[in-house]
């Protein structure tokens, strides 16, 4: 009998961290896993949905949420953060990006404002590979 | 000494037969309703309300027999992207 015990990475500051280059992009964005308090105009939050672990590898999926005034604008912020993550791949533990789902338009019943305008939300996912660290194999 | 062999070779014929069997479909749905079972503990009663499982076989070339879960249009996009329900459901049964 035998099982593989492993040590898998955590990821969520991986995923902030390769999309909070936009800051500098887009004037007033915000990247970080929980909305902000107060808001602003333009937002995004990253949500670990996490998923099965198959052998050394933890596939995960991330939700991204992005917010901004105007429809255009949170469309290709969605874009940009879409086309940093592709790049998550050889730093770190990350081992692939894949799975992309959208960015679609998210019609909220009531949406959240910011100096009285509505924001335009805007979703998509993915799924993140990361490596587990040191593998054993133990025996019994 | 003598050796005998035993060759298995599919043929695309059968493999089709296999992707679109109804055995498989059989299959594909207790790996599918431990999934919807887990959506359905959103706590968003009209989103769970809307959740349905459906069988069909894709068509054309590679035809497969496919077992799809999804909600509402839009209360299952506001759901998604609020709580990722189906990211987890799916994620939870492995």
């Amino acid at each position: 009998m035998f099982n593989l015990q492993i040590q898998y990475p955590v990821s969520d500051g991986l995923v902030v961290g390769a999309i909070k280059p936009l800051e500098a992009k887009w004037a007033d964005l915000l990247v970080q896993r929980q909305l902000p308090d107060p808001l602003r105009r333009r937002m995004i939050t990253v949500r670990n949905d996490s998923g099965p672990q198959e052998g050394v590898q933890s596939r995960r999926r991330y939700g991204v949420n992005v917010w901004a005034d105007y429809s255009l604008d949170a469309e290709r912020i969605a874009l940009d953060a879409m086309a940093l993550l592709r790049g998550i791949p050889g730093n770190g533990p990350a081992t692939a990006v894949d799975q992309f789902n959208g960015p679609f338009e998210v019609p909220e019943e009531v949406a959240l404002t910011v100096g009285g305008k509505p924001l335009v939300q805007f979703y998509f996912t993915c799924r993140i590979s990361v490596r587990g660290n040191s593998p054993q194999l133990i025996i019994t | 000494m003598s050796k005998t062999q035993v060759t298995f070779k599919p043929t695309s014929g059968g493999l089709n037969q296999i992707a679109t069997s109804a055995e498989l479909g059989n299959v594909l749905e207790g790996v599918a309703r431990p999934v919807l079972e887990a959506a359905r503990q959103d706590p968003n009663e009209a989103f769970v309300a809307s959740l349905r499982m459906r069988r069909y076989t894709t068509t054309g070339r590679g035809r497969r027999v496919r077992i799809q879960i999804g909600a509402a249009p839009i209360i299952g996009a506001r759901v998604e992207a609020k709580r990722g329900t189906l990211a987890r459901a799916l994620g939870r049964v492995g």
